[in-house]
Order: C-alpha cells, then sequence, then structure tokens
C-alpha cells in the first residue's frame, strides 16, 4: 500500500541522487518505509529480489529494460556470469539480513528459487 | 583449481568489503541527506509560490530516509571492478580452473584478507565504543571539559 505511494514519488527523484554511491540504487528502494513483519508474502519477496536485480545495473540498460519473472535465470536470460550472481546473492542477501550458505548459494540460478528459499527462511526481513 | 571455492571466496571478499564500506556510506548518506533537505527547503523559500507538489515530496522523502537503518541503501560495493581485474588478469582464475591448476596459496590468501577486513572492521568498532570522544568535534569537546567543572562557553 505504501510501497506503491513511495514508488510514485521515487520516479520524480533525479537520476543524479541516485549515482551518488557509485552505483545507482532503485529509488524506491531507498524510500519505501518498511511496513512488514518478520513473515514475508511471496510476492513481498519477489518484488523487493526484482527491486535488487533492477538496482545491478553492471550490464545495464539490459537489466532495467527486462522483464523480470520468476523464471528468469541469472545466467541465460541476464547475462550474468557467475562472479556477477555472487555479487547479486550478496545483494540480496544484505536486503534480506540474511547470509545464504554457500552451498545453497551455488544452487541458486534463478529469480523463483531464490525467492522460494527467500520465503522459507524465517530470518529473512 | 576448484571454481566452487574460487566463487567461495569471492562471495566472502564481497560480503567483507560490504561490511567494511558500511559506516563511511552510512555517513555519506546523512550527510547528504542534510544537505538535500537544506537545498529543497531553501528553493521552496526562495520561489514560495512556485513550490510543485513533487519538491515537496522530494523533500519529504528526503526527510524520511534513515540512512542507518535502511540496509537498502548499500547493498553493493562500491568498485568491484579493480577485484575482478585482479582476478582475472592477474590470477587468470578462468585458465587454472580450466586446466586444473593447483592456486590453494592464493585461495588462502583470499581467506586470510577476508578475516583480516573482518577483524579490522571490529576493531575499530570496539576504538569506537571504547573512546565515544573520538567523534566530537573540538566545539563540542571545549563545551563538554567547561561543563566538568561547572561552567559554560560563552555564546
Amino acid at each position: 500500500m505504501f510501497r506503491s505511494v513511495c514508488r510514485i514519488s521515487s520516479r520524480i527523484a533525479p537520476s543524479a541522487y541516485r549515482t551518488m554511491m557509485g552505483r545507482p540504487v532503485i529509488a524506491n528502494t531507498i524510500l519505501a518505509q518498511r511496513f512488514y513483519s518478520a513473515n514475508l508474502s511471496k510476492d513481498q519477496v519477489s518484488q523487493r529480489v526484482i527491486d535488487v536485480i533492477k538496482a545491478f545495473d553492471k550490464n545495464s540498460p539490459t537489466i532495467a529494460n527486462k522483464q523480470i519473472s520468476s523464471d528468469t535465470q541469472f545466467h541465460k536470460d541476464l547475462g550474468l556470469d557467475s562472479l556477477d550472481t555472487v555479487e547479486l546473492l550478496v545483494a540480496i542477501e544484505e536486503e534480506f539480513d540474511i547470509e545464504i550458505p554457500d552451498k545453497v548459494a551455488d544452487d541458486l540460478r534463478s529469480v523463483g528459487e531464490t525467492v522460494d528459499y527467500i520465503a522459507s527462511n524465517p530470518d529473512a526481513n | 583449481m576448484d571454481k566452487a571455492r574460487v566463487l567461495h571466496a569471492y562471495r566472502g571478499l564481497i560480503r567483507a568489503i560490504l561490511k567494511y564500506e558500511r559506516p563511511s556510506k552510512v555517513i555519506n548518506w546523512g550527510k547528504l541527506q542534510k544537505a538535500m533537505i537544506t537545498k529543497l527547503e531553501y528553493s521552496k523559500k526562495q520561489n514560495p509560490k512556485n513550490s510543485h507538489e513533487d519538491s515537496n515530496r522530494e523533500l519529504e522523502s528526503w526527510k524520511q530516509l534513515d540512512p542507518v537503518n535502511d540496509r537498502s541503501l548499500n547493498l553493493f560495493i562500491s568498485d568491484s571492478k579493480l577485484l575482478r581485474s585482479i582476478l582475472k588478469n592477474d590470477i587468470k582464475w578462468e585458465e587454472k580452473v580450466a586446466q586444473g591448476q593447483n592456486a590453494d596459496e592464493i585461495l588462502e590468501h583470499a581467506f586470510d584478507i577476508i578475516k583480516f577486513l573482518d577483524n579490522q572492521r571490529e576493531y575499530e568498532e570496539l576504538v569506537d565504543r571504547y573512546n565515544p570522544g573520538n567523534k566530537l568535534t573540538q566545539d563540542e569537546k571545549v563545551k563538554r571539559t567547561a561543563n566538568v567543572v561547572g561552567l559554560d562557553v560563552p555564546r
């Protein structure tokens, strides 16, 4: 509910402010207030994962313009190499305040798998 | 050289660097937030008639920004290009993986760096915690010193 309001307001923020830290950060993740409880629904998780992926602008604008769904594969569809995928997963870890064990992280290849893992992790918030 | 181990080392490095950079990034965001709020409020005062709904909303969103608690501000390390170029050009990890060369020493080194960064960060946090005066400005220190003996600095 509030997220959508924030998202509208974020569209008008000039991109100059977003590039402060070297890499642009998607403004709606900056400005969104956190109103959710510890139990995340899958929709929320996938929305936030997609926001993080869009903020990961290494191969922009290829990623920014792509339609990201749960079937999207990091390597095949987004064109990320193995090191990019590692960086992206660390960013997602940071967003949800969890640490994905190495063994699990090696097997995460698509957006859907990542969302499933986070939704099943009770520590994610 | 095992690809999975290289990726584990890389993941560890990224995590360690991200955490290491966090305090300074939080400070920078705080400064930026302050500057933006001042700027927007100034321009609002300058032309009160033209004050746009958009700029009001922008001001509101900057005011709501919470650099200390909002983790999503710092999801990526500032620059991973250098790290990647070292991996690619100096260590040539892809070739070594392909040829199955032994590179345990390099990996050991990477894990040592991770430990160093984590411990250095912890050390700095402890130094800050045990010396709360370190971060005060000179004026603040003078004021507090005066307060200790029951005085106030002249205004």
